[in-house]
């Protein structure tokens, strides 16, 4: 995908530059509004990235010049300051997306790759299994197997469980799972997801004594790849 | 019930202006009841003495008469409004003229020198003694209930078209003016909101009320200056702080993927920037509350739907703990921002978690005008209870649990946003624990009355 990253830090850009591009995206970046706003209303891109302090022409006037222009490229709105009062606001003006700095890079490759397949044609019918080794997730029936046995779950670890299994091999973070498993995107500042990843843990791993959901401290969960 | 109905009125009568058109109609009703007392007696007054004057001057013309000879005995006027009677010398008993009028009686023989009296409605009597005689004049002057009634109905009617016309007048200009004060009260109640954008927007500087509208509008559009200056500070200073955060953050991130035997070390390091960061963000959020120059976003919000939702994602966390979690929810629409109310309850949930010792119970209230979490803990000490809402204040005995202290801060700024209070009471009923939670008025004045209460 054709990625346009609006950064002003040349550390910061750098990096998302970097890690967007060994996630295989293509990625321009642009330090000023000025630039940006040329760039994104003259060329295709598949998703546009704006920081919201940034010289020149900040990023919320970017993006409202962008879609005042009637271009409807998918955009990850990025600001430094706290997300009660920016999000609705980056919202408003037209962000499909909103990540608070600092932000996990994990989270925003995963933002960015989410936006992007929005634009892209229908694909194939959605499957409604889910497999990783011996573990199978019935979406429909809304149930769980492992083994051939039933791993009775409830609606929270059902979820959470899908939601490791969709991003099979990509690193969760704390807040992607709030918003995909709670549908909250506000900071619960307690454990709720530790607790509820402990039960399905509980219920998951400890019958059959192996570890399917790897932690990895200070960045999230993961389910490998087998 | 009573006060059910009367409340109507008493808002009525809190309207200034409505209120002053009353009073003056009752001090114009005032001033024509006493103008009438006054007239009655004035008139009355008047007229007896224009009737004394005419009875002197027919007591002269008859004393003339009598004198010249052309009067010899009483006579009545052809109006039989007045009589005139000549007792002669030597008859001294008035008994012996009474053929001509009834009103002649005993009573009416004429003492020394002159006299005047009205010992019989409606007449009027003058006499003294004259030539040869007794010579007394009498007037009939009507009846005074008859005057009386006159005059009252006149002022009746003068009072009905004062209460009429002053009420009417007074109304609308109170109207007029309580309609301009309405409008400074809605702007300034809106401002007092966060709401900046309203202006009185006076049509001229015709009057005072102009004056105060135009200052009005001033002192928000200043205020209005003031708190875009902040926000830029604010953003300023979360932009200056974030970008070395962000980069610490990356770099930390992009190590822990490359690093593979360090990565349990390089970890904890990203666990605890992320620590500080969100002891960062709740820093900003405080003072952004404080300030008001968070962007007001209210709507229609049900504090049950809020508690209810809470309770669920809540509940695992609070039961893992080894602590019960209880609900007493109803519905409650209020006003507000959702995101803000939830950051408010889960302040107030981790608050407990922290300072209740396991097998505790947390109990989540939402009902109408009440909002928050009981618990039945150790409570907090009679003296401390109004500084723990202080930012970074801290008890003694929690000063190593986790946390930056800024919790209860954030949940009184929140509080205050919604136009409620930041209550922290002993559990109701005397039981312990601690019950915080935000009150809306009323609610809050009835609890205080109840519990023994800290308002913050």
């Amino acid at each position: 995908m054709k990625v346009l990253v609006l950064e002003d830090d040349a550390e910061i850009g750098a990096w998302v530059q970097s890690g967007l591009s060994r996630a295989g995206h293509t990625v321009d970046w642009l330090t000023n509004g000025k630039d940006a706003l040329i760039a994104a209303t003259t060329q295709d891109f598949d998703v546009l990235v704006l920081d919201r302090m940034v010289p020149e022409l900040d990023g919320m006037s970017v993006l409202r010049a962008i879609r005042a222009a009637k271009v409807r490229t998918p955009v990850l709105f990025l600001s430094a300051l706290s997300e009660i009062d920016d999000r609705v606001e980056g919202l408003q003006a037209g962000a499909d997306d909103y990540l608070s700095k600092p932000f996990a890079l994990t989270e925003l490759e995963a933002r960015v790759a989410v936006l992007g397949r929005r634009n892209m044609p229908a694909e194939a019918p959605e499957a409604t299994k889910l497999t990783h080794g011996d573990i199978t997730l019935d979406l429909l029936k809304q149930t769980c197997t492992r083994q051939g046995q039933a791993v009775d779950l409830n609606g929270k670890e059902f979820r959470l469980l899908e939601a490791l299994l969709r991003a099979k091999g990509r690193v969760q973070t704390r807040n992607m799972l709030l918003e995909k498993v709670w549908n909250i995107n506000f900071d619960p500042t307690t454990s709720v997801v530790e607790t509820h990843l402990s039960r399905l843990r509980a219920k998951l791993e400890k019958p059959f004594g192996d570890t399917v959901i790897r932690t990895i401290r200070g960045a999230g969960y993961v389910i490998d790849s087998p | 019930m009573l006060s059910t109905l009367l409340e109507p009125v008493r808002r009525l009568w809190r309207l200034s202006a409505l209120r002053q058109a009353l009073i003056l109609t009752a001090a114009f009703l005032i001033v024509v009841a006493g103008a009438a007392i006054f007239a009655v007696f004035e008139v009355r007054e008047a007229m007896d003495r224009r009737v004394d004057d005419r009875l002197e001057a027919r007591f002269e013309s008859a004393s003339k008469a009598i004198s010249a000879g052309t009067l010899s005995g009483s006579q009545d006027s052809a109006s039989s409004l007045e009589r005139i009677i000549f007792l002669p010398a030597g008859m001294d008993d008035a008994e012996g003229y009474g053929e001509e009028g009834t009103f002649y009686e005993d009573d009416l023989v004429p003492p020394q020198g002159r006299f005047r009296g009205r010992p019989r409605e409606p007449w009027i009597f003058y006499g003294g003694p004259t030539e040869g005689g007794w010579l007394i004049v009498g007037q009939n002057v009507g009846e005074p209930s008859v005057f009386d009634e006159v005059l009252a109905s006149t002022f009746i009617g003068i009072g009905w078209i004062t209460l009429a016309v002053a009420l009417a007048f007074g109304l609308f200009m109170g109207w007029r003016t309580q309609r301009r004060l309405s409008e400074v009260t809605r702007v300034l109640e809106q401002a007092a909101q966060g709401d900046l954008t309203a202006r009185v927007a006076p049509q001229g500087d015709r009057d005072d009320l102009d004056r105060l509208g135009l200052q009005v509008d001033e002192t928000i559009e200043r205020i209005g200056a003031a708190l875009e200056q902040a926000r830029g500070f604010s953003a300023n200073i979360a932009h200056d702080l974030k970008t070395p955060l962000t980069r610490l953050r990356i770099r930390l991130e992009t190590a822990l993927m490359a690093e593979g035997d360090r990565a349990d070390e390089i970890g904890a390091a990203l666990e605890q920037a992320d620590k500080a960061i969100a002891i960062f963000d709740a820093f900003l959020r405080l003072s952004k509350l404080e300030s008001g120059t968070l962007e007001q976003k209210f709507e229609p919000v049900d504090l049950a739907d809020l508690a209810q939702g809470l309770a669920e994602i809540y509940a695992p966390v609070i039961e893992d703990s080894g602590r019960t979690l209880k609900s007493d929810i109803s519905p409650a629409m209020i006003n507000g921002d959702p995101v803000l109310l939830n950051q408010f309850m889960t302040n107030l949930i981790q608050n407990a978690l922290r300072h209740t010792p396991e097998g505790s119970t947390l109990t989540l209230v939402a009902e109408q005008g009440v909002f928050g979490v009981m618990d039945d803990g150790p409570g907090i000490p009679e003296g401390e209870l109004s500084r723990v809402t202080e930012p970074l204040y801290r008890l003694d005995q929690s000063r190593n649990t986790e946390g930056a202290g800024l919790g209860l801060s954030l949940a009184k700024s929140i509080a205050t946003r919604h136009g409620a209070t930041l209550l922290l009471s002993d559990a109701p009923q005397g039981n312990r624990g601690l019950f915080a939670r935000m009150v809306w008025d009323g609610t809050g004045r009835k609890n205080r009355e109840k519990t023994n209460l800290t308002k913050l």
